[in-house]
């Protein structure tokens, strides 16, 4: 068995435990109900989702210092991963804000300012096509660290901005203890699946980098 | 792989939406919701004589009101997890299929160039 499936099958594993203790151990929160269950996936998808820009910015600075193509395809990876997470986010945000706040969407700070950071780095994979081969790596590494700016503004922007919808930063300290073991085996479970993607994508672009020299080679034969 | 991976997918789908169906989701009813229930059910309820067949009513009513707004709350829940098996699901075949592709276009490459020689 290699390091990414066991990797795959750990998050596999923590995902059962994960829905085990969402649906089964973690209290019913008495204003939703039910539907409160959605916020374990919802959250730590989102914080998932900042992780995986976290990593793009980091190998994006490394790219910029060393200029080694391993960061820029982790960047690469990681930002696109990042974005499927961030699908997660923006779906069953509006299904929790259909039920909670009788609306899809909502312009209020936290929403508005997570849709700019998702757009920003859907904008990375964009310039990544768009130029040509020696400039997109540069490029798209600054792109890749001014877009990670705004992770901060989203994670306190109810705190900046007074009015919105979602709660403030601290409440998920004042969470009852099972629904906190809850959220925070969500949380692990989530990473490990992100984990396990980076490396099986990271795979993948290796195998056209190697589609790419036998093709030169081919063509320098010709 | 690629079949593999769909089995997989299959399987735990199967085995998420099992654990949706029969783990047991205890029925929590507020307090507020038994009120605006009991006060909607008293003010759509027509019979005046039997004050038996009045609360009989009633609870019939209050009962359908909250089974009801349940089922919707169900129905939000089990779309959202759904969603979010699906995208995950989604992208890794969508992973899966582009390296069976690329294992079997550079296997071929290779062959040729192992022929040229």
């Amino acid at each position: 068995m290699t390091r990414t499936q066991l990797i795959g099958l750990l998050s596999a594993i923590l995902l059962f435990v994960a829905i085990y203790c969402v649906f089964s151990f973690a209290e019913i929160e008495m204003t939703m109900l039910e539907v409160q269950k959605i916020f374990y996936f919802h959250i730590s998808s989102a914080f998932t989702l900042f992780l995986a820009f976290g990593v793009t910015f980091i190998s994006s600075i490394l790219y910029l210092i060393k200029r080694r193509d391993k960061y820029d395809t982790i960047a690469l990876v990681s930002t696109e991963i990042g974005i499927v997470f961030g699908v997660v986010v923006f779906t069953t945000g509006p299904i929790w804000a259909r039920f909670a706040w009788n609306t899809w969407w909502n312009w209020e700070p936290r929403l508005t300012s997570a849709l700019i950071l998702w757009l920003t780095y859907i904008g990375y994979l964009i310039l990544r096509s768009a130029l040509a081969e020696e400039k997109k790596r540069g490029y798209s590494a600054v792109l890749g660290i001014i877009g990670f700016l705004n992770v901060p503004i989203v994670y306190f922007s109810v705190e900046l901005w007074k009015g919105g919808l979602h709660p403030d930063t601290s409440t998920k300290m004042n969470l009852p203890p099972t629904m906190q073991i809850a959220w925070l085996i969500s949380w692990l479970a989530l990473t490990l699946l992100y984990l396990f993607l980076l490396m099986f994508r990271y795979r993948v672009e290796q195998m056209k980098l190697e589609l790419e020299t036998i093709q030169h080679q081919q063509m320098g034969e010709l | 792989m690629h079949k593999g991976l769909w089995i997989t997918v299959l399987i735990v789908f199967g085995l998420v939406f099992g654990l949706f169906l029969f783990s047991q989701i205890p029925v929590a009813i507020t307090q507020d919701e038994v009120s605006i229930a009991v006060s909607d059910a008293i003010a759509e309820t027509n019979a005046q004589v039997d004050e038996m067949e009045v609360e009989q009513l009633v609870t019939q009513k209050a009962v359908g009101k909250l089974e009801a707004r349940q089922k919707k709350r169900l129905k939000f829940l089990v779309s959202a997890y759904f969603i979010i098996w699906l995208i995950f699901s989604l992208y890794a075949l969508h992973l899966a299929k582009m390296q069976n592709q690329l294992r079997k276009r550079i296997e071929q490459l290779h062959d040729g160039l192992q022929g040229k020689e």
